[in-house]
């Protein structure tokens, strides 16, 4: 009985500990994440300038109420106001192949995982593949496991169809369809990963009102992606109410 | 020395091939999309300035590797028969 009555407390002191720990979230993606653009390439614009969704994720969680961080080694926006937490793993030019095989983003996937530990993982990745194939994908998905298993830690994913480009191109919406296979055969195994659609389910126009050029949304376009993300955040921080910590919760009882 | 040597590594290692660059690659491995998205943007009007001669290049592969659209774009509709792929 009193082994019983341990466990129910613990149980509770843990839950409530874990409630009130603020939830690190780390935007992990290219371009589109980083926010850069084509006209970068002649008349880059300061870092400090750059924010792509994530300014308005950021506002979004904060008007919520929602005790967040967004984690990274990548700073861009200070300059932006309301001012937003700059923190992130976005990187121009970032293939999803690259990330778990090699020393992108700087000083590693591996590595910053260890670092910032992040709770949350937003993934937007795949556009500069140029390809249908997952792998890369798979490999981060891999590495994360990896991480899990060394340090006893769990963390969620929230993978995204890649917007596709302002001009449909069919490379995009075949990467999403095998990202969807891929997703549903991770959970299936026992992984903790949700998938949104960024590409059909964030109301997006494929045309110059939510582009600016013809790979990168505008800021109209980053609104409507931080609504997405928005949406698949709120439903894990507030309906499951931290449901993805207990197995962390299990593995201290063991 | 030893700084020189690893601000030299560490530049190499922020230094990222940017989205352009993983166009091209693409395009050199036959993907005709990123063919046709190269060409386009090097007609102008995306923040990069016009280049004929890249657009002729990169629009002229990715109708080469089948892409209708680039044909079409670049008026070079033509009804292919085996062999004409070179031309």
């Amino acid at each position: 009985m009193n082994k019983y009555f341990l466990l129910l407390l613990s149980s509770l002191l843990f839950i409530s500990i874990a409630s009130a720990e603020t939830i690190r979230i780390m935007p992990l993606g290219d371009s589109i994440t980083e926010d850069w653009a084509f006209s970068d390439q002649y008349s880059p614009r300061p870092d400090s300038l750059k924010s792509g969704y994530r300014n308005y994720l950021w506002y979004a969680l904060k008007a919520a109420k929602y005790d967040v961080d967004f984690v990274g080694s990548h700073k861009l926006g200070s300059a932006i106001r309301p001012a937003f937490d700059i923190d992130n793993e976005g990187w121009s030019g970032l293939k999803s192949t690259e990330v778990a095989l090699s020393n992108r983003p700087p000083g590693g996937f591996y590595d910053r995982l260890i670092k910032y530990r992040p709770h949350i993982i937003l993934i937007h990745l795949g556009t500069n593949d140029w390809s249908s194939s997952v792998g890369g994908i798979r490999s981060i998905l891999n590495e994360i496991d990896n991480f899990e298993e060394n340090y006893q830690f769990h963390v969620k994913v929230i993978v995204a169809k890649i917007i596709n480009s302002r001009e449909p191109n069919s490379i995009f919406s075949s990467f999403n369809k095998n990202l969807e296979s891929l997703v549903r055969q991770r959970n299936a195994d026992g992984d903790d990963v949700v998938l949104v659609d960024m590409e059909h389910g964030a109301g997006i126009y494929y045309d110059s009102r939510d582009f600016q050029d013809r790979i990168h949304p505008n800021n109209s376009g980053y609104r409507k992606m931080a609504n997405v993300w928005f949406n698949a955040l709120d439903k894990i921080l507030k309906h499951d109410n931290y449901a993805f910590l207990v197995p962390v919760y299990h593995m201290l009882l063991n | 020395m030893m700084k020189i040597i690893c601000a030299l590594s560490c530049l190499s290692v922020v230094s990222f091939a940017g989205v352009l660059e993983a166009m091209e690659d693409a395009c050199e491995r036959n993907v005709a999309e990123a063919c046709y998205e190269l060409g386009s943007i090097y007609q102008g009007n995306d923040g990069i300035p016009a280049d004929d001669e890249k657009a002729d290049k990169y629009l002229t592969k990715a109708c080469e590797l089948g892409h209708d659209k680039s044909c079409l774009k670049w008026k070079k509709i033509s009804i292919k028969q085996p062999g004409d792929i070179d031309e």
